[in-house]
């Protein structure tokens, strides 16, 4: 490296942001207008997290209002036995559709940071021959784990496995796991972590690292979304767009680029328009269909006179709206809105909620609480107050009926991996200790699939199955919360001695056993 | 090499430490923790919020250190520009020249544009369908489902 060519001692241009890093920053703040999910350590729960947002967002950051497209599209293929995941796909079709990478490089969050990563001062590596090829790897990540993988588990053994999420997502790591790590009310989360937690951090140190001294590796070389949608940019209504009776195809656009294109908007193309300020022939623009977004500063061949000021025109009122249409959204997410948050149990006011929503099922006409309620809740050390549910083969499950023997409920869903991975532990601990323990599966409320289907040719014989009621009613009572599996073990007197999130090993229900069954 | 060089190195060798020491430590405490529940204690938690900032507290002052060192390099100006520059790798010239070549075939060009429009028309009318279809066969609902529910193991908690 050349020092006189490559370090230089420059004035920074300015510290205003470019109008980029602002739309780059609105969209990340758009995404996740659920603000106060921070602060109460709980993802948002109403119903605009159907929509997929366009961009990388983890949708279980606590303040995300949308769903991830790449998380949705992985579970979809992981159900696609149940139900063929149009919805999702047809989603992507049209943000693809619509803006094609425009969405990498203008309201991706997580461009934005790898953007503001590469602006810490280092040596940084440029582009070659070997970034090229490797740009070619995002196609690997996206056919082996964010398609084969969920499907294989998914068809093959029904379990849902979204293999990229799972393995490498950064998004999730730092803005799911350490979004909701950093809230002081989610410690019992730290006991789910362990080697996954571990691999997926380093993962996340190891690139977030690659960012600050190479442009946005994550996007160019290992984004399955982005690999997506660049199949579309030649085919999106918004992108740049060369004017081919201007251009000298002197190809210094390609060469200026920080992305390894090959010309301007192909697939590895983010359509940032940075190449609109290199090219002496003024021929490149930022269009939507045939309306010019950005202008190179010459104008373009078809302006009229009065173009650049109509488009500052059309700019300032754009702006306008979205600043209204953001405020509306911060207020409605964390003021107007308490539904998104209701169908949460807070961790804090687990004891009060329960006690609310025993007092409620009682009028609930498919499950009903018993008469007698003893004074309880569901921590360690208290009563776990009793109910009555419906199993899955038609028989009724008392909760008092199982005292004198250890009592294990189990919160899961046949859409979550490590629940489904769990189970076969409990049902060989019932086997194990048969008459002595009772242990009951409950699946959560929210379901589209067939649970008695699901379950029929698993052999899980020893575990009563039920799907939990509409109000919740186990749920509620157990202090569940969104994050699954959950294990709460009962003595032989109702007494909790164990209630906790995370997956469970044999040795630890032994363990459990052990303890209650004194 | 001169100081701005040799600024840019430190900083980088400062971020690249802390990085290192961070994930170190976070694999540290997870193998303390693993043969700890491996000796008959599977109930022991591997991770701890105690744990945590102890471990990740001990590095702040390098991270410090590199932020200090960035406000400098970003008050003085210094900074790799060699991004800003086009790229003058050979290989990938030749690559553009190759590119090039078909750009400059107008009528090519013309005929592919046309198809593409085709396409275009064909993947918006899919998409439609799709998304119809997705929500009467209950693949949005599907979508809701596990969105306002935490996937454990996509966030990397377990």
């Amino acid at each position: 490296m050349d020092n006189k060519e490559t370090v230089e001692t420059s004035r920074p241009k300015s510290l205003r942001p470019s109008k980029r890093r602002l739309i780059q920053l609105y969209a990340a703040l758009l995404y996740n207008a659920h603000v106060k999910g921070f602060i109460k350590g709980e993802i948002y729960t109403g119903n605009t997290k159907a929509m997929c947002v366009p961009g990388f967002n983890c949708y279980s950051c606590p303040a995300a209002v949308g769903a991830c497209p790449l998380g949705s599209l992985q579970n979809a293929l992981a159900s696609s036995g149940n139900r063929a995941g149009f919805y999702v796909f047809g989603i992507i079709m049209l943000w693809g559709l619509m803006l094609g990478r425009t969405i990498c490089g203008w309201i991706c969050p997580l461009g934005l940071i790898q953007e503001l990563l590469h602006k810490i001062p280092t040596p940084k590596i440029k582009k070659s021959r070997v970034t090229y090829y490797l740009s070619y790897l995002k196609y690997f990540f996206l056919v082996v784990f964010a398609i084969a993988m969920p499907l294989w588990y998914g068809l093959k053994q029904g379990m849902t496995v979204p293999g990229f999420c799972k393995y490498i997502c950064p998004a999730g790591t730092l803005e799911g796991a350490m979004g909701l790590l950093a809230n002081p009310g989610n410690d019992s989360y730290f006991k789910m972590l362990g080697i996954f937690f571990t691999r997926k951090f380093a993962i996340m140190m190891i690139i977030g690292l690659a960012c600050i001294f190479c442009y946005r590796s994550f996007c160019r070389f290992i984004c399955p979304l982005g690999a997506i949608y660049g199949m579309f940019n030649k085919l999106a209504l918004v992108g740049v767009k060369v004017d081919m009776d201007r251009c000298t195809h002197c190809g210094v656009c390609a060469m200026s680029c920080k992305m390894d294109v090959r010309h301007v908007g192909d697939h590895e193309c983010i359509n940032c328009a940075k190449c609109m300020d290199v090219c002496r022939q003024n021929a490149i623009s930022l269009k939507a269909g045939k309306i010019t977004l950005m202008a190179p500063a010459a104008g373009c061949a078809d302006d009229k006179p009065d173009s650049q000021e109509k488009r500052a025109r059309a700019g300032r009122i754009a702006w306008g709206i979205a600043i209204a249409v953001l405020c509306f959204a911060l207020l409605w997410y964390n003021v107007l809105d308490q539904k998104g948050d209701s169908a949460d149990v807070s961790k804090t006011d687990k004891n009060t909620e329960t006690t609310e929503s025993v007092e409620t099922a009682e009028t609930a006409e498919t499950a009903e609480t018993t008469e007698e309620q003893l004074p309880g809740g569901n921590q360690p050390g208290e009563v776990l107050p009793d109910f009555t549910i419906t199993c899955t083969d038609g028989t009724q499950f008392h909760l008092a009926d199982s005292r004198g023997k250890v009592t294990i409920i189990n919160l899961w869903a046949t859409y979550c991996g490590p629940c489904v991975k769990e189970l076969p532990h409990f049902n060989e601990l019932a086997a194990a200790h048969a008459g002595d323990v009772e242990i009951l599966a409950v699946h959560n409320s929210m379901s589209k699939d067939d649970i008695p289907a699901y379950l029929a040719d698993k052999g899980w014989d020893n575990i009563h199955f039920a799907l939990d009621t509409k109000d919740k009613l186990v749920w509620n009572n157990v202090g569940g919360g969104p994050a699954m599996p959950q294990t709460i073990v009962l003595d032989r007197d109702g007494k909790v001695t164990y209630n906790q999130v995370g997956s469970a090993t044999p040795e630890l229900l032994e363990s459990l056993y052990s303890q209650a069954a004194k | 090499m001169d100081n701005k060089k040799v600024m840019l190195y430190i900083n980088s060798a400062l971020y690249s430490l802390w990085a290192i020491l961070t994930a170190g430590s976070a694999i540290s405490i997870y193998l303390k923790g693993a043969a700890y529940q491996a000796q008959g204690h599977p109930e022991a938690w591997i991770f701890t919020r105690e744990k945590a900032m102890e471990a990740f507290g001990t590095f702040v002052p390098v991270l410090a250190l590199a932020v200090v060192m960035t406000l400098i390099c970003v008050i003085k100006g210094i900074r790799d520009d060699s991004q800003d520059k086009p790229v003058a790798d050979p290989d990938l010239i030749s690559i553009y020249k190759a590119e090039r070549e078909t750009e400059r075939d107008v009528q090519a060009e013309a005929a592919k544009a046309k198809k593409l429009h085709i396409v275009k028309i064909a993947v918006l009318i899919a998409a439609v369908i799709f998304v119809i279809a997705g929500i009467r066969n209950g693949s949005m609902e599907d979508t809701l489902i596990k969105a306002i529910n935490i996937c454990t193991e996509c966030v990397g908690l377990g």
